[in-house]
């Protein structure tokens, strides 16, 4: 159960301790995403720097290779990565849709073809956490019948109904509960009812935390915050709302304010490969040649150790020519995403949050022209924007 | 600079690097071993990685061909290539070729060398060079060499080598005397000739006494997989050939990925400076180094665990060979890094076959530290030696 530090009194946004067997985690949290037991060439030691308090571990890369039966041999992936904070596994069931070509869902598993070796392969929701008990993360999930947000008619029900029974499945395989948490994941497309409906029916489970799923991708935005906003209407105030997929700063901010509490997102980490830089007008692509004689640092206010030493002109130099940029840039980018959710939170303790906003939308959008969903989304929750109209 | 011997032997000799003007404070042991670098980074990884291997400075060797990514801002502004790196409490050398990048030969011209970019190749004159030097204003730099020779070179290659070489130096040592930003930059003579006795002689006699702080025995095209597997008999050969003919008191690099036993065979003969391209080129590989030197007996030992389908040399194992899947032991038991204090050969196994960017960096970590060590051990193996033949 999260204690409760301080709820905005304006929107839904509020500020806790999430008590983790391997951690305590401050909420809002922003989770990094180290699928394959690592976080891009960084160390643990350098991301408990930078105040990484939870990350993600993917359970169909992991589940494939080293596989669970190393993982439970060795201990868990807390010891075989030798990360001593909290982690958070996801079901496996999404990167298989999305990975693999003829992935097949039934009222079993997830039907598929190992892409090692072309065998049969089932994915159970017993398997799923079977997999993610070997791991051994304070956070696991259910695994969902996840659908396309842009997905419509009866599919989208099926898949709202399989979810639940998939969960009951979950929860009478678990064989650690006093150790791992699972998360349910409430589904329903786009549809006001079946998302209620869902929700409804994971609350009257044994849970200690709900995920929103099947938000991050091809729906407009917004229909996407009004699917959030609904959403966290419905689940107990007194337990964590975990938005999967979701992390631009913009996306993290409106959310938050909409009564979210923990995010997970591969683009900080990805958008730096690609010498990609984030600062709170946005981004920086170091690649641009503008950047060949810019002396400053990423973001003068940044306090990471990128920041310290390295200037944009000689990141310039170096992104997506030497492996080293890559570390550089996640640094700095984990850095940012750390900064900002510090910001939340103490903006929330403070009872300021509102304020927060205003000033974290004055730097992205120095015209003013918001977009319409944030206006909107702020609105539903009773923040009001200095608009320039 | 200063270059100040301390114990002289028949088999290698130990001294400091100190008194550089940008580091007045900071002291560097020979036989010293540069960190190779690349576009001024230690490939994977960073400052704050590099400090947790060591607190001791570093000294960096930077390659000609990844520097001239930096020239136009060095030029534009105040930075120099040390600052500009974001390695300002380093000492910086500037070497014309990269000891991990083989040449491919056929490309230099009369009047320049080829560099090769990654982005390419690009031809450097002496004016370019010096033009070069100015704008990155290393601690140390080497003068412009045409390198393009090994040991099948015609004597026709080799004879241009040398007369280009000879060339170059003429122009950088006259640049270097007249420009002011160069004040503070201690310039090295490089001395070629391929494989030739002859022609080695013939160079290294005219450069012996020019007003140099020291020399790059450079021209062997060891650079790779080429140095690992180099005949060291012949170069050992040839660089006492060569050390014989120069003035004691000044400094002698040596570039090139020699093998850990060349490389000391090297020691003995009395170079000064090597580089780290060797421990580099073995995590580019996936593999750690596990060889151990014992300072008193001055012999190696070898960990002949490997076996498996990866052709690997003595001094390493690979760890991308399934036999460490379930291995939870570290890398090297007793090594005091990164890697071995916090990691098994299990993880770093993972990480190679899923092909993940931290795999490097924990076997970088391990080799760049090992290699230290060795270069610590081979200092303690000449101080042991009572045979010395003077004593500063």
């Amino acid at each position: 159960m999260p204690a409760v530090l301080a709820d905005c009194s304006t929107s839904k946004a509020r500020t806790s301790l999430l008590t983790l067997p391997h951690h305590t985690v401050e909420t809002p949290v922003f989770m990094p995403v180290g699928t394959q037991g690592t976080m891009k060439g960084i160390l643990p030691q350098q991301l408990e720097k930078l105040n990484c308090q939870i990350i993600l571990g993917n359970t169909y890369h992991l589940g494939t290779r080293p596989g669970p039966e190393l993982m439970a041999k060795v201990g868990g992936l807390h010891k075989f990565m030798n990360w001593n904070r909290a982690l958070l596994t996801d079901s496996g069931g999404f990167q298989m849709v999305s990975l693999l070509k003829l992935a097949e869902i039934t009222e079993e598993g997830v039907n598929f073809s190992s892409p090692f070796d072309g065998t049969p392969c089932m994915l159970t929701p017993e398997r799923s956490i079977e997999i993610q008990n070997a791991i051994g993360a304070d956070i696991i999930m259910q695994l969902d019948d996840v659908v396309k947000t842009t997905t419509t008619g009866p599919r989208v029900e099926e898949a709202m109904q399989r979810t639940t029974r998939w969960l009951d499945r979950c929860l009478a395989a678990h064989r650690r509960p006093d150790e791992q948490n699972i998360f349910p994941i409430v589904q329903g497309g786009l549809d006001p009812e079946l998302r209620q409906q869902s929700a409804r029916l994971h609350t009257e489970r044994e849970v200690n935390g709900y995920a929103v799923g099947g938000l991050s991708g091809g729906e407009s935005k917004d229909e996407f915050w009004r699917a959030v906003h609904l959403s966290t209407n419905i689940l107990p105030k007194d337990k964590p709302r975990y938005l999967m997929g979701v992390g631009f700063a913009l996306d993290l901010v409106v959310c938050c304010a909409l009564g979210i509490d923990m995010f997970d997102c591969v683009f900080p980490t990805r958008t730096a490969r690609f010498g990609c830089a984030l600062v709170p007008s946005g981004q920086l692509n170091l690649k641009q040649k503008a950047y060949a004689s810019d002396f400053l640092p990423i973001d003068d206010e940044c306090d990471c150790s990128t920041c310290a030493r390295y200037t944009r002109a000689f990141l310039h130099t170096i992104v997506t020519m030497e492996s080293s940029a890559c570390q550089l840039l996640t640094i700095h980018n984990l850095s940012y995403q750390m900064r900002l959710m510090r910001g939340i939170r103490e903006s929330i303790k403070e009872d300021k949050f509102p304020t927060f906003i205003q000033e974290f939308l004055n730097k992205l959008y120095p015209g003013k022209d918001y977009p319409k969903w944030v206006i909107d989304a702020l609105s539903a929750v009773n923040i009001n924007l200095n608009e320039s109209q | 600079m200063k270059f100040s011997l301390q114990y002289i032997t028949k088999k290698g000799r130990l001294g400091s690097i100190s008194e550089i003007e940008r580091l007045p404070l900071a002291a560097f042991d020979t036989p010293l071993m540069l960190f190779t670098t690349s576009g001024g980074t230690v490939p994977h990884l960073t400052h704050e990685t590099l400090e947790m291997m060591t607190k001791k400075s570093l000294a960096l060797q930077l390659p000609l061909a990844s520097n001239l990514r930096a020239l136009a801002a060095t030029r534009e502004s105040k930075f120099n290539i040390a600052e500009f790196i974001g390695m300002k409490e380093s000492l910086t050398l500037c070497s014309v070729n990269d000891p991990l990048v083989p040449l491919p030969g056929g490309f230099n011209q009369k009047n320049s060398v080829a560099v090769w970019k990654k982005e390419g190749r690009e031809s450097v004159n002496e004016v370019a060079y010096m033009d070069a030097m100015e704008s990155l204003r290393p601690d140390l730099y080497q003068t412009l060499c045409d390198s393009e020779t090994d040991a099948e070179s015609t004597a026709k290659r080799l004879q241009r080598s040398v007369k280009s070489t000879a060339g170059f130096f003429e122009y950088c040592l006259e640049r270097h005397k007249n420009s002011k930003v160069l004040e503070k930059s201690s310039i090295l003579a490089s001395l070629v000739g391929g494989f030739c006795s002859e022609r080695r002689r013939q160079l290294t006699k005219e450069m012996a006494s020019q007003p140099v702080d020291g020399f790059v025995i450079d021209g062997f095209n060891v650079a790779g997989a080429k140095g690992e597997s180099a005949k060291v008999e012949l170069v050992r050969e040839l660089v006492k050939e060569t050390i014989a003919d120069l003035p004691e008191a000044k400094l002698r690099v040596l570039p090139g990925c020699w093998s850990p036993e060349a490389l000391w065979d090297l020691v003995q003969e009395g170079v000064d400076v090597f580089d780290s391209s060797l421990p580099t080129a073995v995590a580019e590989r996936g593999s750690a180094l596990t060889f151990k030197f014992c300072p008193k007996t001055k012999s190696f030992s070898y960990n002949f665990e490997h076996g498996g389908e990866n052709e690997l040399k003595s001094y390493e194992i690979s760890l991308k060979d399934k036999t460490y899947f379930e291995r939870l032991e570290p890398i090297l038991e007793g090594c005091e890094c990164v890697a071995c204090k916090n990691h098994t050969k299990a993880y770093i196994h993972h990480l190679m076959v899923t092909k993940e960017l931290l795999g490097h960096v924990l076997l970088m970590l391990h080799n760049l530290h090992h290699y230290q060590l060795f270069f610590d051990k081979m200092r303690e193996a000449i101080r042991e030696d009572k045979e010395e033949t003077a004593e500063s």
